[in-house]
């Protein structure tokens, strides 16, 4: 790291300091979801106002222009300040602003980055039920009748859509091609009549993600990004846009809640000699590889260098050492583990109440592409194997 | 398996397979009672069906399997406990025929026992009682286990609280003493009662490995069912090899906590085999409930579908038993 960012991340650090309020996660133990959203609104508003909410923006947009490097730094602070993160608006901050950027006309760049800059909040309707490591199996439809698409279907697993005011929507537009040459990149506002969000209770007791239905909505054909039939390969732009910067970020805080998971495992055992010690060791340095690992990428991505798999090593690294620094944290606190004292909002995986964590921790070893399709990107792109065969029942024959 | 077990075994696993996943006690105690399962493992002198543990275990795992909320690994080492003893007609009639219900801690039942003019004042903490709020009777030991104490659920300064769980369909409840006067003739003290106790505690273990089990197969049986419907790239699940070796594994691991549960379903299970099964059952119960979620993905994320009660229950097990030190260090002093 060159040391003339030094004064940029000193400057980050202080405003951190004076910012983040330290009894921020005690305030979000047992708090309503609006409480929580609340809350969001408010940091997301500082963050933003400190130019801190989207730094990763190009230079002629709200916030933007600053390097890799420094992005980095930024995130590296934030950790290190234990910040809240802005859940509400990962989505809108990344997703919906990179494939803005990368792929919207000028005219939905200057209508959506504005917006979001101050605060509009997107989902992503993506996922079906039965199309979610095979994305390209959507069904959900859409129509071209005279200036609209019309939309009729049923997306799952959208982050926050009960809050949202727009929606990234991936949708079939044409039966007859390959699957994933018909589909079609809508940018659909969640007030138009047909749409209705069903929020899914989680086995943590939170609602982040819901369904949402399209019945009969009618989307402007303005509201299209790309061309019809190009959604497929815009999709793409949106799920690599926060490419390794989320985990530099959450490995990172992995490694600040190490202390944490000390202090438990302490508790059952107070032998630094212990075996649970010996265990922690383990942990404690599979995290460092975890930091080193999504560190490293970023190094490479800032050099201008990206390998194709590159992004699910240090997902699928995350996300595995995330399990066995939840587990140990289960393991040791004993039946006292298994009491359910309340739910912590917006502290994902770091909570310190170890069965949520652990429950939490399957985020990230199946949402955003499970570890199964890492493991898939792999072996097929980075290792070069061959794919599974696609057609197996025109293969068996017997069938 | 001899013919009775295995014909007990088909009528149990019917009755059980027709109770709602997590039913309440409400739900299946009378039955529980009515079809006499409680009499499976108990010595023919007290009109049991003299299957000893391996009936015991039986009914435990069978129950397990729809994670009923049930105090019956309580009940059932109760009335092991009482058959020890030659005197034991009337109390283990009363144990089978659910006038007398038990709550037993799961967790630690160590309590302090001093004597007093006429009696005994007891105080302290038992800790994992199931179904206390139904319990007539509470049992505790002192801490060198050589005497056990019924303290009943109306006795001053005996309050149960119940324990806000993960779990959601199970009661559990820490049981506490505080200074409670107790007759003399309701502690039990002596040689044969360490004995006793001492059985009782690694039955419990065998009993919550039986739990484990048969929570753990069920989960198990429900995720493999799952890979061979649920469709992506056009085929089912399990025809990825990748997922149908991992469930193989799992199989391979439950099989052999399964084999090893028979294996120590002597009366009278010695200590190393009773922890080695708890404390392998809980290993892989656990691990299977953690494949399980993530074999089923999103959707055992939520909380409508049934995955997520099978694994909090079986994380919960894991934690029950003995709390003095982990089981690896306790398997160590004896192995």
């Amino acid at each position: 790291m060159s040391s003339d960012l030094a004064p940029f991340r000193d400057q980050i650090r202080t405003w951190l300091a004076e910012h983040v309020d330290p009894h921020w996660r005690e305030k979000m133990f047992n708090v309503s979801q609006e409480a929580f959203v609340d809350a969001q609104r408010a940091w997301f508003e500082k963050l933003s106002g400190a130019g801190l909410a989207t730094p990763h923006w190009p230079a002629d947009f709200p916030g933007g222009g600053r390097s890799l490097a420094e992005q980095k730094i930024i995130y590296e602070e934030l950790a290190r300040a234990d910040a809240p993160r802005l859940i509400l608006y990962f989505l809108s901050l990344y997703h919906a602003a990179c494939t803005l950027i990368e792929c919207g006309s000028e005219a939905q760049k200057r209508e959506f980055l504005p917006a979001i800059a101050s605060g509009q909040i997107w989902c992503q309707g993506f996922s079906e039920p039965n199309a979610g490591s095979d994305l390209a199996n959507i069904k959900t439809r859409a129509e071209r009748q005279g200036d609209v698409y019309v939309i009729n279907g049923q997306k799952i697993w959208s982050t926050m859509a009960q809050y949202a005011d727009r929606c990234l929507l991936l949708a079939r537009s044409s039966r007859e091609s390959a699957p994933q040459a018909g589909l079609t990149y809508l940018l659909v506002d969640m007030k138009t009549p047909g749409i209705s969000v069903r929020p899914i209770h989680q086995v943590t007791g939170d609602d982040e993600f819901s369904e949402i239905f399209f019945d009969d909505v009618q989307v402007p054909v303005t509201d299209r990004i790309g061309e019809e039939g190009q959604g497929w390969g815009i999709a793409q732009a949106t799920l690599a846009s926060e490419r390794g910067l989320t985990l530099v970020e959450l490995s990172l805080r992995m490694q600040q809640a190490l202390p944490r998971l000390k202090a438990a495992v302490l508790a059952r055992d107070p032998r630094v000699d212990g075996p649970l010690m010996w265990t922690y060791a383990e942990v404690a340095t599979e995290v460092a590889a975890a930091v080193a690992t999504a560190d490293q990428y970023l190094q490479n991505r800032i050099a201008g260098h990206e390998g194709l798999g590159d992004a699910s090593v240090v997902k699928l690294v995350y996300s595995r050492t995330l399990r066995r620094f939840v587990k140990l944290g289960l393991q040791v606190s004993g039946l006292q583990g298994q009491y359910h004292r309340g739910f912590m909002r917006g502290a994902p995986q770091e909570t310190g109440h170890w069965l949520q964590d652990f429950l939490n921790s399957y985020n990230w070893t199946i949402a955003g592409g499970s570890d199964e399709v890492q493991r898939n990107i792999i072996a097929e792109r980075m290792l070069g194997m061959p794919r599974e065969p696609k057609h197996w029942l025109l293969e068996k024959g017997d069938v | 398996m001899s013919e009775m077990l295995s014909a007990l075994k088909d009528s149990v696993d019917a009755v059980v397979e027709d109770l709602p996943l997590g039913a309440p006690f409400a739900e299946s105690w009378s039955q529980v009672i009515e079809l006499g399962w409680l009499l499976a493992g108990v010595d023919e002198r007290f009109d049991g069906l003299g299957e000893g543990l391996r009936g015991d275990a039986l009914i435990a795992s069978s129950l397990s399997r729809k994670l009923v909320d049930t105090p019956v690994v309580g009940q059932l080492l109760a009335l092991d406990y009482e058959s020890q003893f030659s005197d034991a007609q009337e109390a283990v009639a009363a144990l089978a025929g659910g006038d007398v219900l038990v709550g037993l801690p799961m967790a630690d039942g160590q309590l302090a026992i001093v004597e007093v003019d006429g009696g005994y004042r007891v105080s302290g903490r038992l800790s994992g009682v199931v179904g206390a709020e139904n319990a007539s009777c509470f049992w505790g030991w002192n801490d060198q286990c050589t005497q056990l104490i019924a303290l009943s659920a109306a006795d001053a300064g005996v309050v149960s609280e119940p324990t806000p769980l993960w779990d959601r369909t199970l009661s559990l409840s820490d049981v506490y003493c505080r200074d409670v006067f107790v007759e003399t003739n309701r502690l039990r003290r002596g040689a044969d009662v360490a004995l006793a106790l001492a059985r009782l505690l690694n039955r419990r273990d065998v009993l919550l490995a039986a739990q484990l089990l048969g929570a753990a197969r069920a989960l198990f049986d429900m995720t493999v069912e799952h890979l061979k419907v649920r469709q992506q790239f056009s085929r089912p699940l399990a025809m990825f090899q990748a997922l149908k070796h991992r469930c193989a594994d799992l199989q391979a691991k439950l099989m052999s906590a399964e084999a090893l549960l028979v294996a120590q379903l002597g009366d009278s299970p010695e200590i190393l085999a009773a922890l080695q099964l708890k404390y392998h059952a809980g290993e892989v119960a656990s691990w299977v409930a953690e494949e399980a979620l993530q074999l089923h993905g999103g959707i055992g994320m939520a909380s409508e579908h049934d995955c997520h009660l099978f694994l909090k229950r079986i994380m919960l097990l894991q934690q029950l038993g003995r709390q003095e030190a982990p089981y690896p260090a306790l398997i160590a002093a004896h192995v």
